[in-house]
């Protein structure tokens, strides 16, 4: 690699490693840096001297990434908004479509008496994903973890408030979250679904069975197919989120 | 020589701010002068200038504009705001005093 190269790459990866979101900002750093290397060297030996007096890229870029933190941080905000909105939406739209009834004699379209119940299950499910999804996120990082789980847990303690029925779909909820994710990591994508809606139909119907509701196999495989539903939209949006939010940051052609 | 890395927390911001009270000046030019002045005792890992550039710039301490330097090459030079001029006036005065007081403990031989 040429030594003219060899800086460029640098610079590049000291303006990734930034987390500068604004491409204005990113633009005028790597050109501010790369007029510094100008200046700093002139022969290929004055360029290694420079670079070598120019210090640790990992301490520069972790020191310019302490700078931009904030907007880092509220884009990260933005964008888990964004993915539970989105992700909200998306299992409501399911939990409608499966759940709208046709009245034909009357011409009335209604809601199954199951809706609310199923609706904040999904909603409860989507919750628990999005938290599992960016707490194992990697590079793995333990303060964002205790951050999304903190918040997934005041999210929790907020419903025990609010809604003291809530408690036991939260923690049906959470327990599937877990199953849905051993079961991400079992087998490729088709098979992996098929675990996945079996599972959750497994999940359901012991738990139904321990309460002493009365639960049948195939509905529990249908509401097993519905939260699969659901946790495969969710899981196609935080993909499209992520893609999004990683462009933000992403370098630019200098 | 070399310093701790400690030691030179902070100072870095200080060396800056009095550097620019007396004129604009760019991220290469800052370090080089800070080691001309020191007669190379203050040799600055050079990238480390430009996260402290930057911050002070985002704390309205500094304001920056590209323009041709004397070689006719863009540079981007940094000036004093009137909220930097403040802050550098009383760096200097709590470094007058701090230097003072580590003289005084010292003693002139070792200050």
């Amino acid at each position: 690699m040429r030594d003219e190269d060899a800086v460029a790459a640098l610079i590049d990866r000291i303006v990734a490693q930034a987390h500068i979101p604004s491409r204005a900002q990113r633009d005028d750093l790597r050109r501010e840096l790369w007029t510094h290397f100008e200046e700093a060297s002139g022969s290929p030996d004055d360029t290694r001297d420079a670079v070598r007096r120019f210090g640790a890229e990992a301490l520069i870029a972790e020191s310019l990434r302490d700078v931009y933190r904030w907007d880092y941080v509220l884009w990260y905000l933005a964008k888990i908004a964004a993915a539970v909105v989105a992700s909200i939406a998306a299992a409501l739209l399911i939990e409608v479509v499966v759940n709208l009834r046709v009245e034909l004699q009357a011409e009335v379209w209604r809601l199954a008496p199951g809706f609310s119940r199923a609706a904040g299950m999904s909603v409860a499910v989507v919750l628990g994903l999005i938290t599992v999804w960016e707490a194992a996120r990697r590079p793995f990082n333990r303060s964002r973890a205790a951050i999304v789980v903190g918040a997934y847990a005041a999210v929790c303690l907020a419903v025990r408030l609010l809604f003291l029925s809530g408690v036991g779909a939260l923690l049906t909820a959470t327990s599937l979250v877990g199953i849905g994710h051993w079961c991400s990591k079992l087998a490729p994508w088709p098979s992996r679904l098929l675990v996945l809606v079996c599972a959750f139909a497994m999940a359901l119907y012991v738990n139904h069975f321990l309460l002493n509701v009365a639960f049948g196999p195939s509905r529990a495989l249908m509401a097993g197919a519905i939260l699969g539903a659901v946790w495969a939209s969710t899981v196609v949006i935080l993909r499209h989120v992520d893609r999004a939010f990683a462009r933000i940051f992403e370098p630019t052609e200098s | 020589m070399d310093y701790d890395r400690e030691f030179l927390t902070g100072t870095v911001g200080v060396l800056i701010l009095s550097l620019l009270a007396e004129r604009e000046m760019y991220g290469y030019e800052i370090v080089q002068e800070a080691g001309r002045r020191s007669a190379q005792a203050l040799q600055l890992k050079e990238g480390t200038v430009y996260p402290a550039l930057h911050q002070m710039e985002r704390n309205g301490l500094l304001k920056a504009i590209w323009r041709d330097g004397p070689a006719g090459r863009a540079r981007k030079y940094y000036g004093l705001t009137a909220k930097g001029r403040r802050r550098a006036e009383s760096k200097r005065k709590q470094w007058a005093s701090i230097s003072g007081a580590m003289r005084a403990i010292l003693g002139d031989a070792h200050a």
